[in-house]
């Protein structure tokens, strides 16, 4: 079970993607506006993965993803518009959008979509937990290879930078938890452990 | 036939359908909300007055003799075509491409005139006769059957 934000000012895609992600027992929220999903995520709300329409009445969906890049937040978003012009497409996946899918939509597309994009940040996760488990058994080049790996396959998370941060040496730890800080603002590891770094340097 | 036999059970179906008069706006308000994602296709945008403000699926102005309509109305994606139009030519002809051009597993259309029945049957088309099914109503309803004329 996730929660799932729809985003779309049309009700009745609203209405549909929710039907079809129900019955597969996940929590939907749905908002009309970018503005409002805007004010839940502001709150601290977070998705598992979010539907988002790039048609918007005030704040398109190219500036929403501005804006959720701005506050730091990393969930994966599937583009659902009936917009599907090359250059539209191709800004969509530059800003790092995890899917596109165009109106009208089958319900396949969008399970397909929703599972390929959930697998792939739990393989993040997966991956993540394995080169901790090195580092904590000091196998430290082997890890940084995995890292090195990692960063590659996930440019735009802040867990690859928060890991270099982990073995690499005191004079670019800061470096890289400030990287991971820059692409999530909420990560509260890389937080911790840049507030510890800073508070021993200063004493 | 029932139409969901013969398909695999899965959540959710993808239907397109050809035409949003009285027949295809009930048929499409149903199938919405029974949680199936719908494309309803017409020339006309007034057509689109019929569906209920429930309605959770699309709509397409678009002639269904052009094959930019069926792209647009993701055809080959389809679990069911349902081509329920008033004109039995566009209808075979909406049938044959859906069913020999795009695959669609099962292609339903009306057929005004019972003897074009054969000509769809031949394009692997299922056919729903409104004629005949008011023919074999009002035999029944008149109580008469093969073994009261002998």
């Amino acid at each position: 079970m996730a929660d799932i934000f729809i985003v779309d000012p049309q009700v009745n895609v609203r209405r549909l993607i929710k039907n079809i992600l129900t019955r597969r027992g996940h929590n939907i929220y749905t908002f009309a506006t970018s503005e409002e999903a805007l004010d839940s995520i502001k709150k601290g709300d977070r998705p598992v993965l979010m539907f988002l329409d790039l048609k918007m009445p005030k704040m398109n969906g190219f500036d929403f993803i501005e804006k959720l890049e701005e506050l730091g937040c990393s969930f994966p978003i599937v583009v659902v518009t009936e917009l599907d012009k090359p250059d539209i497409i191709r800004k969509a996946f530059i800003m790092g959008v995890c899917d596109f899918i165009t109106k009208p939509f089958a319900p396949q597309e969008l399970t397909e979509a929703f599972e390929n994009c959930v697998r792939a940040e739990e393989g993040l996760q997966k991956r993540v937990r394995q080169i901790e488990k090195l580092i904590k058994d000091e196998k430290i080049s082997k890890a940084t290879r995995e890292i090195r790996r990692l960063i590659k396959d996930f440019p735009d998370s802040p867990y690859p930078h928060y890991l270099f941060a982990l073995v690499s040496g005191e004079d670019k730890k800061t470096k890289h938890l400030k990287a991971a800080l820059a692409l999530d603002e909420n990560f509260k590891g890389a937080r911790e452990l840049l507030e510890k770094k800073e508070e021993k340097d200063n004493n | 036939m029932p139409i969901l036999r013969g398909t695999s059970k899965k959540k959710g179906y993808y239907f397109v359908i050809f035409g949003c008069g009285r027949l295809g706006s009930r048929i499409a308000n149903w199938l919405s909300g029974t949680g199936n994602s719908v494309v309803v296709v017409d020339r006309e945008e007034v057509a689109f007055q019929s569906l209920f403000y429930e309605f959770t699926g699309f709509t397409i102005i678009g002639d269904a003799t052009e094959l930019e309509t069926f792209r647009s109305a993701k055809v080959d994606m389809a679990d069911f075509v349902l081509v329920l139009t008033s004109d039995d030519n566009t209808n075979v002809m909406i049938g044959m491409v859906a069913k020999e051009y795009y695959n669609v597993p099962r292609v339903l259309a009306r057929v005004t005139d019972p003897n074009n029945i054969e000509l769809f049957s031949e394009f692997g088309i299922e056919i729903i006769c409104p004629t005949m099914l008011a023919v074999e109503n009002i035999e029944e309803r008149l109580g008469f059957n093969e073994s009261d004329e002998e």
